[in-house]
């Protein structure tokens, strides 16, 4: 499969503090894949995504984009010569322009490629207006169409779901996923979010201090984890012994199940409940979904899953 | 890479000449300027000491007193007028000090309006001394207090009224121990702005007889023709000036809390009814029948005295002040936009000294900016041995850009701190080219900002007097330069019409900036 971004030891310090933000990142983004940077606010992945736009200089280290060098050691194209587009987190649209401005905004797109883009994104018959007249999914479908309409090598969309309250949040998430993909465009996309990693991405990096931890599917790094940081990071987790993890799910409260505990405490989160168990050694947590359990009770429980080691 | 770096060196360039006539005046101290030490402790130098903080102190208190009870009424409470009330009290902006100094002059003098509307000529009062100059600037500054104060009263948050009035505090006992501490930082922002541009002040000074360090480099420098004399004075009056920005900065530390009760929403304005409802308008229009009517009425009747014997050349000074004052005003915005762009774009470390550097004008007086632009042009033409900028618009422009860099420079930065970073970054990613940008995204967007930038420019520029005094070109007089000469030849009545030209166009400035559209975005 082709490579459409190649990152070679990418490296920079912010001299401010001296926290490295991308310690000699090795990565590459296949065609057409929508590629996820999960991490905690403060590991380097906006950086990273400034990186390959151009926005920020790295220190050493090469990004290819689609075959070009944009970033080296003697190379270090203006961002708009990269061939990338972004989309802002708080989408960055010009107030005083009209939506059709705003997308064609610094491009040479013909009219026939503004009603094509109108049309995909569903922003036919909006475009005299201006942004603060749009709700929130629609300005997002602008910054998306301002970005797609300029036929980017690599889209990268900086936590665009960010500040969005829960409900709509799901919404934009399964329309963003279906726009990329019927535009068929290679995406790199940033967020501190795994729900929205889980769903938007065909492969997924964690990244925590400038270092890129783990690299794989959804369910490879939740299910593999590389590390204990990992696996606390995507999922709630209890120790078992000295080296060995289990995931609240993983823990199957039955009749017949081999070990006896007492429930310690329930608390109902709607669609399960999460309850903390005591055993002579321990307490352990985990996620139910019977409607018949009471605190004090003794129950018995099995594991029925993958337990983690690391 | 190279032409970025280019560019990271014009703002320092331009700040940097900005600073000019304030470092160039500290060059000649430290190079040819021997320190008088005689002079130091001189009684010349303790009277212009002692008049100076005097001065300083008294317009103090008079500005706080002022701007602080117009502020509070109209932020906090409606009342009877009070929307017409609040544009009146910016109005005095309008009104240079030393014009409103003449009208009272003209009021209380033997044989003035006063004593022809109690009906005796021998009613007089003497106003012609500090005191008397202290009232002046006090009328004429308030309003920088009751600006900054006004938003001050008004922002702060619902939950501390909430809280007010659930502790059941009385209304005195609230505005004394809540209110008025949470704003104090904006009158105190206020009334050092007062205080810089009494400190800047010529015209009334002169005028009312006072002693202040302005005056003494006029002296020094026109009277007695003794340059260095007058650069000792203007060193003096830089500590004076550096002694006040450092008392105000430790202030401002003090008061950092302030910002956290002024978020979320905002308090309600309280309406006023019955006795409190009077009280309020009586007060009100007590303020500004001292700061506004009288002047103005003063004004008219001169105006009418003088209506058959109306000198028509005011128009043509009229035309001199606007044709300056807009050219001037449109070149200091624009080089405000360009500097506030590039120290944005290229960031450098040279850039922010620099920045620093050509904001110093406003704490300087206009009397100090003037002397040092004489002698950057008198040291160049000298070396060129012709006269290239000696009395030129170029040295005046030069010299108002210096003494007002701040304020315009502060109206872009408001602005340009308005545009989320993200647009920057939108710009650099589909922008087509830097100069399209700037066209297409950054001028409209700082269009207020520059209305507003240049409207403050503008009627500054418009009443300025002692760098035009010195430095305007031979045969060129404002409107402001014509009524400080028919002031000073004692014909006082003659003084009404240019005034009256004069307070309009700044009084339009000042209303349109006051206007919902230019406050809005502001």
């Amino acid at each position: 499969m082709k490579k459409i971004v190649d990152i070679k030891n990418l490296r920079k310090v912010f001299c401010k503090g001296n926290i490295c933000v991308a310690n000699d990142i090795n990565l590459f983004i296949n065609e057409g894949e929508i590629f996820t940077i999960l991490g905690k606010s403060g590991s380097g992945k906006t950086t990273f995504l400034r990186m390959i736009a151009g926005l920020e200089t790295p220190d050493k280290g090469q990004i290819i984009i689609d075959e070009k060098e944009v970033f080296s050691k003697d190379t270090n194209l203006q961002a708009k010569d990269r061939g990338v587009a972004v989309v802002f987190q708080n989408y960055a649209l010009l107030p005083h322009l009209s939506i059709a401005s705003n997308i064609t905004f610094g491009s040479d797109a013909s009219k026939a490629d503004l009603e094509e883009v109108l049309e995909k994104t569903k922003l036919k018959g909006q475009e005299n207006k201006f942004p603060h007249e749009l709700s929130g999914g629609q300005q997002q479908r602008v910054a998306l169409a301002r970005a797609i309409i300029t036929k980017p090598k690599i889209l990268l969309l900086d936590e665009p779901l960010s500040n969005i309250d829960t409900e709509l949040r799901a919404h934009l998430r399964v329309e963003l996923k279906e726009m990329i993909k019927l535009f068929g465009i290679t995406a790199l996309f940033i967020t501190h979010d795994k729900e929205d990693a889980f769903y938007l991405s065909d492969r997924i990096a964690i990244m925590s201090g400038g270092d890129i931890l783990q690299v794989g599917t959804a369910k490879d790094i939740y299910h593999h984890p590389a590390d204990l940081y990992c696996a606390n990071f995507l999922g709630k987790m209890t120790k078992i012994s000295e080296n060995s993890y289990i995931r609240p799910e993983h823990i199957r409260i039955c009749r017949d199940g081999n070990f006896e505990a007492i429930i310690k405490s329930i608390v109902f989160y709607g669609s399960f409940y999460e309850i903390i168990i005591k055993t002579k050694e321990q307490e352990l947590l985990v996620h139910s979904f019977d409607d018949n359990l009471e605190i004090n009770q003794k129950i018995n429980y099995s594991y029925d899953g993958e337990i983690l080691t690391f | 890479m190279e032409i970025n770096k280019f560019k990271s060196y014009l703002a320092p360039f331009i700040g940097l000449s900005i600073a000019l006539p304030i470092l160039s005046l500290l060059l000649y101290f430290l190079i040819e300027g021997k320190f008088d030490f005689e002079f130091l402790f001189s009684e010349v130098l303790t009277q212009y000491i002692s008049s100076t903080t005097i001065l300083v102190l008294g317009t103090f208190i008079v500005v706080v007193l002022l701007g602080t009870m117009s502020s509070y009424l109209s932020a906090r409470f409606e009342y009877f007028g009070d929307k017409i009330f609040a544009l009146l009290f910016v109005l005095p902006l309008a009104y240079p000090a030393y014009i409103l100094g003449y009208t009272y002059v003209g009021f209380f003098e033997y044989r003035g309006i006063l004593s022809d509307i109690v009906g005796n000529p021998t009613v007089r009062y003497d106003i012609l001394n500090i005191y008397g100059a202290i009232f002046i600037f006090g009328i004429a500054m308030f309003p920088y207090v009751y600006i900054l104060a006004r938003v001050s009263f008004g922002s702060v948050s619902s939950t501390v009224s909430e809280l007010v009035s659930l502790h059941k505090i009385n209304p005195i006992k609230a505005f004394f121990t809540v209110y008025l501490p949470l704003s104090y930082p904006a009158i105190f922002a206020g009334s050092i702005l007062a205080i810089m541009e009494t400190l800047s002040d010529y015209g009334t000074v002169l005028y009312f007889g006072v002693e202040t360090f302005s005056v003494g480099i006029f002296k020094s420098w026109f009277g007695y023709g003794d340059l260095a004399q007058a650069i000792n004075v203007a060193i003096i009056l830089l500590i004076f000036v550096f002694g006040i920005l450092w008392t105000e900065s430790l202030i401002r530390k003090k008061y950092r809390f302030v910002s956290s009760t002024h978020s979320g929403k905002k308090a309600s304005k309280i309406k006023l009814t019955g006795k409190y409802n009077l009280l309020a308008f009586f007060i009100s229009l007590l303020i500004v029948t001292i700061t506004l009517f009288i002047p103005t009425l003063v004004l008219i009747y001169w105006f009418i005295l003088d209506i058959h014997t109306l000198d028509f050349t005011t128009f043509d000074y009229l035309y001199n002040t606007l044709s300056l004052n807009i050219f001037s005003s449109l070149v200091i915005i624009f080089l405000s936009f360009f500097v506030v762009y590039m120290l944005r774009f290229y960031p450098s470390k040279i850039g922010n000294i620099t920045h620093k550097l050509s904001v110093l004008g406003y704490s300087i007086p206009g009397a100090v900016v003037g002397v040092g632009l004489l002698i950057i042009s008198s040291f160049i033409d000298t070396k060129l041995g012709h006269v290239l900028f000696s009395g030129t618009f170029f040295i005046l422009i030069f010299a108002y850009a210096t003494r007002y860099f701040a304020s315009s420079i502060g109206s872009i930065e408001n602005g340009f701190s308005k545009i989320d970073t993200s647009i920057d970054d939108a710009t650099k990613i589909f922008g087509k080219s830097e100069s399209n940008n700037i066209f297409k995204v950054y001028l409209p967007l700082m269009k207020p900002y520059i209305i507003s930038g240049f409207l403050i420019l503008y009627i500054d520029i418009a009443k300025e007097l002692p760098a035009t005094l010195i430095l305007r070109p031979f045969n060129f007089d404002t409107l402001a330069i014509r009524i400080y000469e028919l002031a000073s030849n004692e014909m006082l009545y003659k003084v009404g019409f240019p005034s009256l030209v004069l307070i309009l166009t700044t009084a339009i400035a000042v209303m349109l900036l006051n206007s919902k559209f230019v406050r809005r975005k502001v």
